[in-house]
């Protein structure tokens, strides 16, 4: 059996993490692997499309409610395609430490034994924003050791993605884990494509996959499902697929090199920008 | 809008916590402006904000003290309580009494949530069980850290509550590495929760006497006794006082504080918002620093004429005593350490019994300090100075180097290497004032004259460090700040 691979999303607020996490895990499923998805937000909603709706209680709402414990059952339910669901939850918004909820849920994972020897793949969905240690949890002390960050061609995006690879940096000096490379979840801006690969090259990277833009993604999300089970014939599922593909076949594993804010801006005048054909002028 | 004071003492500038050097080093750059802030790159454990928070107000009366706190945070309360209770001894008390502490037990699942339900139900407790009129919430690193909104909390409880002032302090022991921070925290809440800005009619003759805990019961019968000879009544507060003694700050004529980094920030704002002058001069150990220090006091109170005539009959019935001590102490090697206050002014009081002054180990340099340092590089030829909240490795290390004849101050360690040692911050005997300076001077001479105990000590006991370390630089491990003088 293949050694267990366990990888951290990471990526702006918004950029589309959990909904290519999970897409992405369809893919994977469809190729016959096992996999363990667990959801690092407080708002608890990474595990939506797989299990058709929010129906997961929250590792933290169960350790409130029942105490420590708990059966292992409470609090993973099973998916598409056989997938593990996970949320670690977190406490209300404006109170408590939803970082060292984080710790905790992950901690309480491991003791009751979720990490079983048949899984294929962990993901680890993570909170947009690596605000302090608890959200950097899942690429600690050795359980993930691949990261991919979810990117787009805006100038924010990039921002976040530059600031992730200095918290990678930093864990890579003392643990194992490495960028595996960057995902553009597509927002149709200017020569996004080129933006997106001179970019990944700076980081010491590549650019994993680029997901193009289409609306049936939002159709399967108002509709609970991912992509691959809502309309398994579009192209759009195709292009999960193939991230998957690409996801399996991946053997580069880096420690990025971060850029300066004036290098990141340098680039984004280089490839950000298409010639105006109605340049406005009064 | 003015500045507001955030109770952080590393906040004032000019405020150095970690210096190496000696006396006149430390004073000639600190006059340069050269004494930078530097750190430790390593450092031996030290007290925190909320210990010291809790301490400052821990022996008022009629009042329950909630830690808002994992249960270790409360450890050291045992000393402020062995405090209290010796304190009521001393004072007559038949039924001696435990200060009443609640801690809140901030566990995992607290610091996950939000610990605010377990804040209510502790004040809830502390009302049902104690019914007290004051009751104290301090904040602590844990519920810093997750931001539970203690001020909120309080003043949701308080409208229901009928006759406790419920009293949020933010005293996260993370905020300052100085103690006496602590203590500034403990005022403001006070004046914000208590005194609120209330005007109220002065009383002519009251003085506020501002004392922290490590002042004995001998030590505040001496200062009262001095204040009546001015004719002045003294509010003696917050040590062994009551909600009433602090309702009555406002209503005096003038404050000042027994040690000079207790209250001191509060006393400038008595005097912005209640318009109460006040003195803040030094602690008074010592026959020049009782003197300056009741002259201080005088002075605001418009007395300095009957001060000095009190002054000269005090020394005339001291001085005799003063001189049969020095011929037992004069020349004899001194290395002083305490709190900062405490430290400075020993250091003066050696003169009185002709001692030399060879090192001095205090947690603060700033401006007051200078002042003493100025004093002390006048009298004494140079000395070390060590600026350390206590750091007892480089305290041994300076001992074994400088090996004085006698240690005076917090002597754990200096006593393990076999010194003879005089305690000047015990807290349960005279120390301050013209009486306490002939008892201190005794406890030191007869330490000099048997030092047994302590030698005996020092074969039984090994201190934890190397060998190899007492041929160190002692400040090796303070970092930045070096003066380019």
């Amino acid at each position: 059996m293949a050694e267990l691979r366990q990888i951290a999303i990471y990526g702006k607020g918004g950029i589309g993490k959990s909904t290519t996490t999970q897409n992405l895990t369809a893919g994977l499923v469809e190729h016959g692997k096992k996999v363990m998805v667990v959801g690092c937000d407080p708002k608890a909603d990474s595990t939506r499309l797989l299990l058709g709706g929010l129906a997961q209680k929250t590792v933290l709402d169960t350790i409130r409610e029942e105490g420590e414990d708990i059966e292992l059952g409470r609090i993973m339910k099973e998916g598409f395609g056989g997938t593990k669901c996970v949320e670690s939850g977190g406490p209300e918004p404006g109170v408590g430490c939803a970082g060292r909820g984080i710790i905790t849920s992950i901690n309480m994972l491991e003791n009751l034994g979720a990490y079983t020897d048949d899984l294929d793949y962990v993901f680890y969905d993570v909170l947009g924003d690596v605000v302090c240690g608890g959200f950097a949890m899942p690429i600690r002390e050795g359980k993930a050791k691949e990261i991919y960050i979810v990117a787009s061609g805006e100038m924010m995006a990039l921002y976040a993605a530059n600031n992730i690879s200095k918290g990678i940096q930093r864990y890579a000096r003392t643990g194992g884990v490495r960028l595996g490379g960057i995902i553009c979840n597509s927002r149709n801006v200017d020569r996004e494509l080129d933006l997106l690969r001179a970019f990944s090259k700076e980081l010491g990277t590549k650019l994993l996959y680029f997901v193009p833009r289409d609306n049936v993604v939002q159709h399967a999300e108002i509709n609970k499902k991912t992509v691959i089970e809502y309309k398994p014939d579009s192209n759009q599922a195709q292009e999960y697929r193939n991230l998957a593909q690409a996801v399996i076949e991946n053997k580069d594993f880096v420690i990025p090199t971060p850029m300066t804010q004036e290098r990141l801006e340098e680039i984004l005048l280089e490839y950000g920008m298409m010639e105006l054909s109605d340049d406005y002028k009064i | 809008m003015a500045e507001i004071y955030s109770g952080v003492r590393e906040s004032k500038k000019g405020r150095v916590n970690d210096y190496g050097g000696t006396g006149k080093k430390a004073e000639e750059s600190f006059r340069k402006g050269c004494l930078k802030k530097a750190d430790r790159s390593f450092a031996q454990g030290l007290q925190c904000q909320q210990i010291n928070s809790m301490a400052a107000l821990m022996s008022l009366e009629d009042a329950v003290f909630i830690a808002h706190s994992p249960q270790g945070c409360i450890g050291c309360t045992s000393l402020a309580v062995d405090m209290y209770r010796v304190g009521q001894a001393h004072r007559g008390v038949k039924y001696i009494k435990n200060p009443h502490i609640i801690v809140t037990n901030l566990d995992q699942k607290s610091v996950i949530f939000g610990g605010e339900k377990k804040l209510r139900d502790s004040v809830n407790k502390a009302i049902e069980r104690y019914d007290p009129k004051l009751i104290f919430v301090f904040a602590s690193c844990a519920s810093g850290v997750i931001g539970d909104d203690i001020d909120a909390i309080c003043a949701d409880l308080q409208k229901d509550a009928e006759k406790a002032i419920i009293v949020p302090i933010h005293c996260e022991g993370f905020k300052s590495k100085i103690c006496a921070s602590g203590f500034d925290a403990a005022f403001i809440a006070i004046e914000k929760y208590i005194l609120s800005k209330e005007k109220v009619a002065k009383k002519d003759n009251l003085v506020n006497l501002f004392a922290p805990v490590s002042i004995s019961y001998a030590d505040q019968k001496e200062m009262e006794r001095m204040l009546g000879l001015l004719g002045i009544e003294t509010n003696y507060i917050p040590f062994y006082s009551s909600l009433e003694k602090i309702r009555k700050i406002p209503s005096a004529a003038a404050s000042t504080s027994i040690c000079k980094v207790f209250a001191d920030e509060f006393m400038k704002e008595l005097e912005t918002v209640y318009d109460i002058p006040y003195s803040h001069t030094v602690m008074p150990i010592g026959l020049r620093n009782t003197d300056k220090w009741f002259r201080g006091i005088a002075k605001v109170m418009g007395k300095e004429k009957e001060a000095d005539e009190i002054i000269e009959k005090e020394h005339e019935r001291i001085t005799p005593l003063v001189k049969k001590i020095r011929d037992r102490l004069q020349g004899k090697r001194v290395f002083i350490c305490g709190g900062t206050g405490r430290s400075f002014a020993a250091a003066a009081l050696i003169d009185d019994f002709g001692m030399e002054l060879v090192g001095l180990e205090t947690p603060t340099y700033d401006d007051d300090a200078q002042v003493d340092i100025e004093y002390l590089n006048g009298i004494h030829k140079d000395f070390v100075v060590d600026i350390a909240n206590m750091q007892p490795f480089e305290q041994v290390n300076l001992i074994q180097k400088i090996k004085p004849d006698v240690f005076i101050g917090v002597p754990e360690w200096a006593a393990k290497l076999g010194l003879p040692t005089t305690h000047v911050l015990d807290m349960k005997r005279p120390t301050m004032g013209y009486d306490g300076l002939i008892f201190l001077g005794n406890k030191i001479a007869d330490q000099l004259e048997n030092p047994g105990f302590n030698k005996k000590l020092s074969r039984h006991v090994k201190l934890p460090y190397k060998e190899s370390w007492y041929s160190e630089d002692a400040f090796k491990y303070i970092v930045g700040g070096e003066a380019n003088v």
